[in-house]
């Protein structure tokens, strides 16, 4: 579909958003700052969902729907599919990617950071810090899932869990 | 590893022990850090001073622009060889190996775009701090590993 950015532009520049979000905007308020991602994630997926149907018919149903996008939709978004498909049959749906492209050159610092003796030892608050900060990077394509569906004609709601990086998995709930 | 402002960003060091290779994680102490650099800077100068090729040179001592003039690449004793590649963003590599190793400039490029990879493209990474990514050790070691 016509012109080419570097990836390496693309990668950068949503990292920057994030962690400006994080940071400097909504630095007391992690929600808030979540939040506005989401957003700018939804209306992302709105616009992409739009370019990559141009030429498909209507989906029958939402599994349809769910398999474009984790067929279709994923591998223009990150040269791959969706590993692992699994859903209860009632609108929820769970989206496995084993090697989620934005996480690969994720990695966290394997030591305690501080050697500061007069505080507890920070191991686990350090990795819960990291694990924290690594999930607002995954905001961003929850909302682009949710734009894409709601563009769709599906209205949901998507959460993200990271297992194991750079494995991640996306849940959707699809509002009844 | 260091950085532009001389931080000490990450250190490694390999001795040959016969035919395999150990890695040793060594504290080197905040003099050898300044030794060392000390040394590589009046190289540097040196090097490019005394370069016949060159007309333009500046004056001994003047900090000269990453990748301006001539710039030396390893030196070697009878005990160890020391390789260094300094890049365009001021980030200098020091490697430190047995003398028999060859030109390492193609292993030093290699361990640039493995940082370039896991330490500039983490978004938990501040620039300036000391590197602590996984990724980044574990691939380096792994590469270094090809390289014995």
């Amino acid at each position: 579909m016509g012109r080419e950015v570097s990836e390496s532009c693309v990668d950068s520049l949503v990292i920057e958003m994030v962690s400006a979000y994080c940071n400097r905007f909504y630095a007391t308020k992690p929600e808030l700052a979540a939040r506005r991602i989401e957003a700018i994630g939804y209306l992302v997926g709105h616009q992409l969902s739009e370019r990559y149907t141009i030429e498909r018919p209507r989906f029958s149903d939402h599994l349809e729907a769910i398999k474009f996008i984790c067929k279709d939709f994923w591998s223009e978004l990150f040269k791959k599919q969706i590993d692992n498909l699994k859903t209860n049959h009632r609108g929820t749906f769970v989206l496995q990617d084993n090697r989620f492209r934005w996480l690969t050159h994720v990695s966290i610092d394997p030591s305690p950071a501080n050697t500061d003796i007069s505080e507890e030892p920070s191991l686990a608050t350090a990795e819960g810090k990291a694990a924290q900060a690594t999930s607002m990077h995954l905001y961003f394509p929850c909302g682009i899932i949710r734009g894409a569906l709601s563009n769709l004609g599906i209205p949901c709601a998507v959460s993200a869990e990271i297992s194991n990086l750079p494995a991640c998995s996306f849940v959707v709930r699809i509002k009844a | 590893m260091v950085d532009r402002k001389n931080a000490i960003l990450w250190r490694i060091r390999d001795q040959p022990i016969t035919i395999s290779t150990d890695w040793i994680w060594e504290q080197w102490s905040y003099d050898d850090h300044k030794l060392m650099f000390g040394l590589l800077f009046s190289l540097k100068s040196f090097t490019a001073k005394m370069d016949p090729t060159n007309v333009e040179k500046g004056n001994l001592g003047v900090p000269q622009l990453p990748g301006q003039g001539c710039s030396f690449h390893s030196f070697q004793t009878n005990t160890y060889k020391l390789s260094f590649m300094e890049s365009p963003s001021g980030i200098k590599i020091i490697l430190v190996t047995h003398p028999k190793t060859g030109d390492l400039r193609e292993s030093l490029k290699h361990i640039y775009n493995l940082y370039v990879e896991y330490v500039t493209k983490n978004p938990l990474y501040t620039p300036g701090t000391p590197i602590r990514c996984e990724l980044f050790n574990t691939s380096v070691d792994q590469y270094v590993r090809t390289l014995a």
